[in-house]
């Protein structure tokens, strides 16, 4: 059971994250746009981020950027959730690595179930991690 | 009368003896006119044959026989007619026959027996012997004899008979002979005549008439016994009767003034005159009528016919005199003539008339031979010429070269004077003719021929030491002397001293001469010496002639020959004319041949047509045509001709018996010699690299072809072979170039063709789009300068620039991307191709540079690509719905699914899953062609990565029965990949193996290292590739084709990317396959030489 935010502007893919994540007992925030997201975590912290890449207003790097630097936020961990091409997702690699981007999914290439499972994959590393980063 | 006579015996007794006969003719010699004789011959005839013998003789006079005997019947002798015609015939047989009668009549026993008198085939009488016995042979033939000689006797008597007519008539004409024989004067001759005349007829006026000069009219010259008053007025015109009568009577006519008016047309003169009868005896001189003599009586008389015919011979005599006159008067006229244009020349001229009589001399003539104006009229020549002291002349044989000269030759001698020197004269003598042509008389010329006789001496000197033919000729072309070597040079068969030079070369009707040799001595004879060259056909010898004048005192007095046979050197030099004719035309037919060849272009009617004209000058031939071979038609068809034959027809089949046919067919030149030095005919193929074009066809009069024509026929024929063969070429070429330049025009991309020095020569309209440059403004311009290139300074800078490379080392530069700037400073996108253009020498003369603008390309690709990525994006969110959903359902998330729903949904499940494949490879292969796709390029251990995708696709190969197994023998080295996209590519190629595998069948993945690379091969043993589908099989999309590909559910861009992804790490891939047996698909990657990091 944990608190996730997924920050994803399709309304439908929102919805099919949201049923799934809920259907393995977890709680779901949702936020449509990077600014919304950024509002969000103004007064929520959520032990996991869902984060698409394209959106209107800030895109997912933005978000991203913005998270790292706020030292209360920082150190939740981060699943990039894009459609964009392997070819550009090969091409942000390095820059996503270096924003301590937890996994980089291509939407397409996995089903909501495959998501759930890299979820807790992060969820379970991050109860170990976490508190590395904290010292 | 003797009764005897009729008392005939029958054989008579006599056998006429020959003695007695003779002692008869003797006896009658005593005889003084034919008539007595002939008397006295019949009494001795009828006494010694003892029978009446009766003769008579025509008298051409008179119109009665003359008869001479009486011892016939007084009675019968009355009544009996002698005939007036005794040509033997019918006439005569007539008349003795009548006679018979007339005798039978008369009781007389006896027949007439004629014996004519006959003397050369003329009767001019006859003897009748009345005999009654036969008689013997023996007495027949001495009779037959005895009046042969009979027949003789009275001939002779006759002539001298009518020789002297009468005393008087004989003493008349000895007069008038010697008045005509004495004087040349006419005046003086027709005086003495008319005077004589007057006398002998006793009549009272005597005149001659003559013709006027113009012959219009007669009128007296001279007259006595006229009234001067009349025969002034006596004119009788050529056409009046009385001429007419003069002229048909050719005799003597009578004319009485009382019957009419003849003379004259005024009778009162006449009356006057007295004038009553008139004999006119008509004068002709060489046929025609020149006047009359004309006999006047002032009494009525009629002239006998004796008085007719001496009045005949009298005209006669007046027609000699007027002959004589005439002669006369031309020969003084000829003398004046020559004497005018001789006057002054040292010649001597003396004229002589037909009796030898000299008419004239000059002073020349005069002094050399001595002659004085006694000598005139003399005859020559004379007992005074020998005379003359110092003059050596054969009077003999100056005679009888006059006698040549009267007979019309022209003859010569010679003679000299010795004086204090001996001078030496010729004397020639000239025929000399009147108008009309007759001979009048003869002209002689003395010439002093000294110098010529000393030469002449000189030479006979010199002419011993020399082998020389000489010869000297005198001023008037006459041979004077010569050598034996002359005769023999010229084959002289006949002596030709005397002889016109020309004359005697005219003779040598072996000899050719360059000169004409009448030419050549009158050249000689005007001072001017010229060789000559004579050719001996027949002996084929040559002689050098060599005429030169002989001069004395400035005068040409004859002329020297000298002949020298040159048989040889005129050999040696006709032997080297002969080389230097044929070396000439040799460079006659070379420059033709040059011309020939100077014959270009490629209209190729308009050459033929030159090229045949030359042939036909080069050839001597009128007549040239150019059959070429069509293949189509299979037929020689005549392209050109120029005075074809007949025959030559348009088109010959091959199988023509024709000439050209022939030479084609045998491809070797055939010549046809014409009869009669005609219509030689030569005909020669052309051909080229052993194909036979056509053939060429010359023909012409005079020589045959031969072997030389042939020959230079074959290098006209070589020569048109390859002008039709470039002809051709230039038709291919122009072709050519025309589709080149429709090509350069019209193509989209920009050529540009530079020399040698990569100076603009080409430049089409495309290139002109793309730079904004005009074709004019930039060639010759240098090609860096207009196709500038942008951020290529480095290329310029420090290395050659791609057109030196092209040029200098002939390397062909393929699509290079160029930015470059244009007129405008527009940078434009472009795609450049090099390539140099080599000559057949292999160096590069030129290059080419292609241009494309592929500045759209770019916008294009870069339209495409976001347009990709985009839609790939749009399209992938609603995929990840599908996917996420349908999964969830799958897994019972939302409730249980009975079988059919899950089945269904599986299988939409399975299609979506397609569709997220196709659009992750679609956007893989755009990324991979817009180039944007970066590579973490780091040593990779190629066999994890094999695992990890094998374990990956274990179950996918478990469910198709496939087992996959890895064959490695030692441990691989590291090789530079990427990853991520290495683990694309091997998964690509296993999943591919499998996809293609028979179930139960093992995909099989294998290492070799070769050099420095890692070759990895999968294996199968599927269904394999065709071959016409391995080359298509890397291409986008190539295996959409592929029905299998189809069924195997794949997108057709896997391969493609996987060879995108191998060659962008340096990498190849290839595939070998058999179809049924399965694949190998191997790739290469390089091997990391670095150690591997430790971790």
């Amino acid at each position: 059971m944990a608190k996730i935010l997924l920050v994803e502007d399709d309304t439908i893919l929102v919805e099919m994250y949201q049923a799934k994540f809920e259907l393995e007992g977890h709680q779901v925030s949702v936020a449509t746009n990077g600014e919304e997201c950024l509002e969000i975590l103004k007064d929520f912290q959520p032990e996991l981020i869902l984060l698409d890449i394209l959106m209107p207003k800030l895109n997912g790097f933005h978000v991203l950027k913005e998270i790292k630097k706020q030292p209360d936020l920082r150190q939740i961990p981060v699943i990039l959730l894009t459609n964009l091409g392997q070819a550009e997702v090969d091409m942000n690699q390095e820059l996503a690595k270096a924003l301590g981007v937890n996994d980089y999914l291509i939407k397409s290439h996995h089903t909501p179930d495959e998501v759930v499972q890299k979820a807790v994959k992060v969820l379970g590393n991050s109860g170990h991690k976490t508190a590395p980063t904290e010292k | 009368m003797r009764e005897v006579s009729t008392q005939k015996s029958p054989v008579s007794k006599s056998t006429l003896n020959l003695v007695d006969l003779s002692q008869m003719i003797t006896a009658l010699s005593a005889a003084k006119t034919p008539t007595q004789y002939l008397q006295k011959a019949c009494e001795s005839l009828s006494r010694v044959l003892d029978a009446p013998v009766s003769g008579f003789l025509l008298n051409p006079a008179d119109t009665q026989p003359i008869l001479a005997e009486r011892s016939l019947p007084a009675d019968l002798h009355a009544t009996i007619d002698y005939p007036q015609d005794l040509t033997p015939g019918d006439a005569l047989s007539n008349w003795i026959q009548r006679t018979s009668v007339q005798a039978a009549s008369k009781t007389l026993a006896s027949q007439p027996e004629l014996h004519l008198l006959e003397w050369q085939g003329e009767q001019f009488g006859g003897i009748v012997i009345w005999s009654s016995v036969e008689q013997s042979a023996e007495y027949q033939a001495n009779l037959l004899f005895v009046i042969a000689q009979i027949a003789a006797n009275i001939k002779t008597l006759l002539l001298s008979e009518s020789a002297k007519t009468s005393q008087a008539e004989s003493a008349t004409l000895d007069k008038i002979t010697q008045a005509i024989t004495g004087s040349l004067d006419f005046d003086k001759v027709s005086s003495s005549l008319l005077h004589h005349a007057q006398k002998f007829f006793h009549v009272d006026a005597a005149g001659l008439a003559l013709a006027s000069p113009d012959g219009s009219e007669y009128y007296f010259d001279q007259s006595i016994g006229l009234s001067p008053e009349y025969s002034a007025k006596i004119h009788v015109k050529s056409d009046s009767d009385i001429i007419t009568q003069l002229i048909e009577t050719n005799g003597p006519i009578q004319v009485n003034t009382k019957e009419n008016a003849p003379i004259s047309g005024d009778p009162a003169l006449l009356r006057k005159e007295g004038l009553k009868s008139f004999m006119l005896t008509p004068i002709f001189s060489k046929g025609s009528l020149v006047g009359a003599l004309a006999l006047i009586s002032k009494t009525t008389r009629t002239f006998t016919p004796a008085e007719y015919k001496f009045s005949q011979s009298l005209s006669e005599y007046a027609a000699i005199a007027f002959a004589n006159a005439n002669m006369h008067a031309n020969l003084r006229k000829a003398s004046n003539e020559i004497e005018q244009t001789r006057n002054l020349m040292r010649d001597g001229l003396l004229v002589f008339d037909l009796e030898r009589r000299l008419h004239y001399f000059n002073a020349a003539a005069g002094a050399v031979l001595g002659l004085k104006s006694e000598h005139l009229m003399k005859h020559f020549p004379s007992r005074s010429i020998k005379a003359i002291p110092g003059l050596k002349i054969d009077t003999v044989e100056l005679e009888q070269t006059l006698d040549k000269a009267l007979q019309g030759h022209v003859s010569r001698t010679q003679f000299s004077v010795e004086d204090h020197d001996t001078e030496h004269y010729e004397a020639i003598y000239s025929p000399y003719r009147d108008n009309s042509g007759e001979l009048i008389g003869v002209l002689m010329n003395v010439r002093d021929i000294t110098a010529l006789y000393l030469e002449k001496e000189k030479l006979q000197a010199i002419q011993n030491g020399i082998s020389d033919g000489l010869i000297l000729i005198g001023e008037d072309g006459i041979t004077i002397e010569h050598n034996d070597e002359w005769m023999q040079l010229f084959d002289h068969q006949k002596e030709i001293l005397g002889l016109p030079f020309s004359e005697s070369l005219a003779s040598c009707k072996n000899f050719t001469f360059d000169h004409d040799p009448d030419e050549l001595i009158r050249d000689a004879l005007r001072g001017r010496g010229v060789p000559c060259y004579a050719h001996d056909v027949e002996h084929g010898r040559h002689i050098q002639i060599s005429v030169n004048p002989i001069m004395a005192d400035e005068r040409v007095t004859g002329v020297v020959a000298t002949a020298r046979d040159i048989t040889s050197l005129v050999e040696k030099t006709v032997e080297s004319n002969e080389m230097a004719a044929k070396a000439h035309r040799h460079l006659r037919e070379l420059s033709q041949l040059a011309e020939l060849s100077g014959i270009v272009g490629f209209n190729v009617s308009s050459i033929y047509q030159k090229y045949l004209s030359k042939t036909a000058t080069l050839l001597e031939s009128a007549s040239v045509s150019l059959y070429l071979y069509d293949p189509n038609k299979q037929l020689l068809v005549q392209d050109q001709a120029t005075n074809p034959d007949p025959s030559d027809t348009p088109t010959l089949e091959l199988s023509s018996k024709h000439i050209v046919a022939k030479a084609f067919a045998s491809r070797q030149p055939i010549s046809i010699q014409g009869e009669n030095r005609q219509h030689h005919r030569l005909a020669l193929p052309i051909t080229h690299h052993s194909k036979t074009l056509g053939v060429l066809l010359v023909s012409r009069t005079g020589d045959a072809y031969g072997e030389h024509e042939a020959q230079l026929l074959r290098m006209v024929a070589t020569r048109l072979a390859v002008l039709v063969e470039n002809a051709g070429l230039y038709h291919d070429v122009n072709a050519r170039r025309e589709r080149w330049e429709a090509v350069f025009r019209f193509t989209e991309e920009g050529i540009v063709v530079f020399d040698r020095t990569g100076t603009i020569v080409g430049f089409n309209p495309a290139c002109t789009q793309i730079t904004q440059y005009n074709p004019s403004e930039v060639i010759g311009e240098p090609f860096n300068r207009i196709i500038k290139t942008v951020g290529a300074d480095t290329i310029s800078g420090n290395n050659i620039g791609p057109i030196e490379r092209v040029l200098e080392e002939g390397v062909t530069i393929a699509k290079s991307e160029q930015l470059i700037e244009n007129r405008a400073g527009v940078r434009v996108w472009t795609e450049i191709s090099y390539s140099p253009i080599f000559n057949d020498a292999g160096r590069v003369t030129s290059g080419i540079a292609i241009i494309r603008n592929t500045s759209k390309d770019r916008e294009v690709e870069e339209i495409k690509s976001d347009f990709i990525s985009i839609v790939s994006h749009e399209l992938r969110t609603p995929l990840t719905a599908i996917k996420g959903f349908l999964s969830m359902t799958l897994k019972n998330d939302f409730g249980p699914l009975n079988e059919k729903q899950f089945h269904y949904l599986s299988r939409v499940y399975q299609s979506n899953q397609r569709m997220i494949d196709l659009v992750e490879d679609l956007m893989d292969a755009t990324y991979i062609e817009s180039g944007k796709i970066t590579l973490s390029i780091a040593p990779v251990a190629l066999d994890s990565v094999v695992s990890n995708v094998i374990s990956e696709l274990a179950a996918k190969g478990a469910a198709s029965q496939i087992l996959i197994k890895v064959r490695r023998r030692q441990r691989l080295p590291l090789v530079l990949a990427d990853e991520t996209r290495l683990h694309q590519i091997i998964l690509n190629l296993i999943d591919n193996a499998i996809k293609y595998s028979m179930p139960g069948t093992e995909v099989i993945v294998s290492f070799r290292t070769q050099e420095d690379e890692l070759i990895t091969t999968i294996s199968d043993s599927g269904v394999g590739i065709g071959k016409s589908q391995i080359d298509r099989l890397f291409t986008k999309f190539g295996r959409i084709f592929n029905p299998l590909s189809v069924q195997a559910g794949g997108t057709g861009l896997g391969l493609y990317i996987v060879k995108n992804l191998v060659e962008s790490h340096d990498g190849r891939i290839w595939v070998t396959s058999q179809e049924g047996r399965g694949s190998k698909f191997n790739f290469s990657l390089p091997i990391a030489k670095q150690l591997p990091l430790i971790e």
